[in-house]
């Protein structure tokens, strides 16, 4: 992967093709997660595919390159989320259970209704499956500031949850 | 991932997500949109690889020809059109030695002593070269030096096109500057160039494959107080226009006008900002646009370089940036005289390896447990005695900015930069945000790794969208740098934006209306020292314009020593 992504780097675009199709599960999952519509992530996937390929320079060393990708990837996302402020999307993730007792804070109705930092966060946590630290990394954060949103963002759903907003 | 909502291997991408990515990869593929080095530049960006590429000549190579101190000049034509002198703009390439007025005249001021050479004046375009001599001993071993005037011909205040002296080596630095005149020359006209100061940089350029990144070293001003004033008869007698009126697809080249400074094409048709006019000559060499011509929607007028003594034919097509493919919306051919100018070999250069080694802004150590997020709460001002300094602070005049099909500029101004008040650093305090960046709210993600920046640092930057259409701005970074060529400083990234949310982010788009200006403020957390030994940066991302450090994200280059 590393002589792919140095190619990349270099230009070749049918290596950052390449690059591109192995994070695309990990990228369409992100998206997914935080903008709850499968329309809106195609549009966030490509344009992270060709944020990235333009930004490609800027990245400093190959092996942060998927963290990288995955951050371009939530900013597109959040560009997104700002535009389409207001707008409340109805599809769900059908025929998927929610696993845990978390489940409350994976409830698109629940999570477009908290701000969307804490949203963000816990779309990422919960759906995305991404840890604390790959959290961090990818929102370009503390990892004490990505605990300190999960537990707002679990305060905040609970309070809606027992009508304390 | 025990709380995985679900597992790759269920990760189903719906069809609607493979048609959008392979659009973006029929894009890539295309080359519709620009990768980080690949090759479709566009003519700015070009002029500016050419600007670094040259540079590179003078501090890899130095295989400079020798110049007298005194007494018997090189004629700076000769110099500049030979191959081994830095040009920075196409137009300098050209030899107009035989075709220009000699005026010799000498200036001095501040121990400087500046010569105004020879002028060309076409009717159209005005071309001039100064040598500078006798400048400070402390920047004689700059590469480039830049000068602040004003000039005019008639009443038309003059854009020069390239106004820094370069070195010849020797301690002595040239200059070949030119610029469009648009009015009647039919009379003599006074061409007046007024200087204010001047001040020295020191580029380190090299090139990385088709990239290319540059280290500023160090900036002096000195005062260069001197006004040059001559009289300038246009010389029309080498000018040839050919009267095409060729028709084709909507499209009509109407004539072609070939002179030893340029080669320039108007045209009519239905013009939109996505159409591209490109010419080649019967050897298929490409001839690089050298003026951005003025365009309406039904007339345009692009200047390109001077034509070759070789070429006897030239290919003109009208290309759509827009479309996939970049079709050709009309082409023409145009026979004509054999041209001036004689082609100049590509200089060699020294490739610097490429070292993928500086540590990241999300190293691991950043996120470690034992970090201590500062409330706003425990912030001091142990360094109060140098807020109410007023600031000089440099920025690139020139940002390069993207729309995904062309290459616009804006002009960006340092307005004026100051250390905040506490009662200002308070009230945005009281706004901040952990870790995120809102509008006009602070953020103290950055400072977690900088406990000393307790100052903060405000700039503003005066942004003007000098297109006729809508272009978005890019910010990649703002930052400060080391005056001393290392950059950015650890950490001092901007803290705040006034416009939109920005902080440690990738990629932020503004959007700007044609001739729309707007003042940007930024904050940065700073020590006196960061800010006594820094300048800082506004990096568009699409930068190759000094002191842009956007390229230089890439690698560490390493000093080549001259």
């Amino acid at each position: 992967m590393q002589e792919t992504i140095l190619a990349a780097i270099q230009g070749d675009s049918e290596a950052f093709i390449q690059l591109m199709e192995a994070y695309k599960p990990e990228l369409y999952r992100a998206a997914r997660a935080i903008l709850h519509n499968d329309a809106n992530a195609a549009d966030a996937l490509q344009e992270t595919i060709l944020l990235c390929w333009q930004k490609l320079h800027t990245l400093r060393n190959p092996a942060y390159c998927k963290t990288w990708v995955t951050r371009i990837c939530i900013n597109c996302c959040k560009q997104i989320l700002r535009q389409n402020r207001g707008i409340v999307y109805v599809d769900t993730y059908d025929g998927i259970e929610p696993m845990t007792e978390e489940s409350a804070y994976t409830q698109d109705s629940l999570l477009q209704k908290i701000d969307k930092r804490y949203a963000v966060i816990l779309s990422l946590y919960y759906k995305g499956g991404y840890s604390v630290k790959e959290i961090a990394e990818m929102m370009h954060m503390n990892e004490n500031t990505v605990k300190t949103r999960l537990a707002r963002g679990r305060n905040a759903c609970r309070k809606i949850e027992t009508g304390g907003i | 991932m025990t709380h995985s909502y679900y597992t790759d291997e269920e990760i189903r991408i719906p069809d609607i997500v493979e048609q959008k990515c392979q659009a973006a990869y029929d894009q890539i593929r295309k080359e519709t949109v620009q990768g980080s080095r690949k090759k479709h530049w566009s003519m700015k960006k070009t002029a500016a690889v050419i600007s670094a590429a040259a540079a590179a000549a003078v501090s890899l190579s130095f295989a400079l020809p020798a110049v007298a101190q005194s007494g018997m000049l090189q004629n700076l034509f000769d110099y500049f059109s030979s191959g081994n002198a830095p040009v920075s703009e196409p137009t300098q390439k050209n030899n107009l030695q035989s075709y220009a007025c000699a005026i010799d005249m000498t200036k001095s001021a501040d121990n400087a002593v500046v010569t105004l050479q020879d002028v060309y004046f076409d009717g159209e375009n005005i071309c001039w070269t100064m040598l500078m001599q006798n400048v400070p001993e402390e920047i004689q071993d700059s590469t480039n030096i830049a000068v602040y005037y004003d000039a005019f011909l008639g009443d038309q205040k003059l854009e020069i096109r390239d106004s820094d002296f370069t070195a010849m080596g020797d301690g002595n630095f040239a200059s070949s500057m030119s610029a469009k005149y648009e009015g009647d020359a039919a009379e003599t006209l006074p061409l007046k160039i007024a200087f204010t100061k001047y001040d020295a940089h020191n580029f380190n350029y090299f090139v990385l494959g088709t990239d290319n990144v540059y280290t500023p070293k160090a900036t002096y001003q000195i005062p260069l107080e001197m006004t040059f004033e001559v009289d300038v008869t246009a010389r029309t007698d080498m000018n040839r226009v050919y009267k095409v009126n060729q028709t084709n697809n909507g499209f009509t080249l109407e004539t072609v006008t070939v002179t030893p400074f340029s080669t320039m094409l108007k045209l009519s048709g239905d013009f939109t900002p996505h159409e591209e006019v490109v010419m080649t000559d019967q050897n298929d060499v490409d001839y690089e646009p050298i003026w951005d011509g003025a365009q309406t929607d039904d007339q345009s007028s692009v200047s390109f370089e001077a034509a070759l003594k070789t070429t006897k034919q030239l290919h003109i097509a009208v290309i759509d940036e827009a479309q996939d493919g970049l079709p050709t919306m009309a082409s023409f051919t145009v026979d004509i005289e054999p041209g001036t100018r004689t082609a100049v070999a590509a200089p060699q250069y020294q490739t610097a390896e490429v070292i993928y080694d500086p540590p990241l802004e999300e190293n691991a150590d950043d996120t470690d447990d034992s970090y201590t997020y500062r409330s706003a709460e425990k912030i001091t001002f142990p360094n109060g005695s140098s807020m109410d300094k007023t600031l000089d602070v440099m920025v690139l005049p020139t940002v390069w900015t993207k729309d995904h099909t062309q290459l616009v500029t804006m002009t960006v101004v340092p307005k004026k930069a100051y250390l905040a008040d506490k009662s200002e650093i308070k009230a945005l305090v009281n706004t901040y945000h952990d870790g995120e960046n809102y509008n006009n709210e602070l953020t103290y993600f950055f400072d977690g790794y900088n406990q000393d920046h307790l100052e903060l640092l405000l700039v503003d930057y005066t942004i003007t969208n000098n297109c006729s259409y809508d272009c978005e701005l890019s910010i990649n970074s703002l930052s400060i740098a080391g005056k001393d060529g290392t950059y950015p400083i650890s950490g001092l990234t901007a803290v705040y934006c006034s416009e939109q949310d920005y902080g440690g982010k990738m990629y932020n788009l503004y959007n700007f209306t044609p001739g729309e200006t707007r003042t940007l403020t930024v904050g940065y957390l700073v020590t006196g020292e960061s800010v006594e030994n820094g300048y800082c940066l506004f990096d568009s991302g699409r930068g190759t314009t000094p002191p842009n450090q956007a390229n230089s994200n890439a690698c560490i280059i390493p000093d080549i020593e001259n």
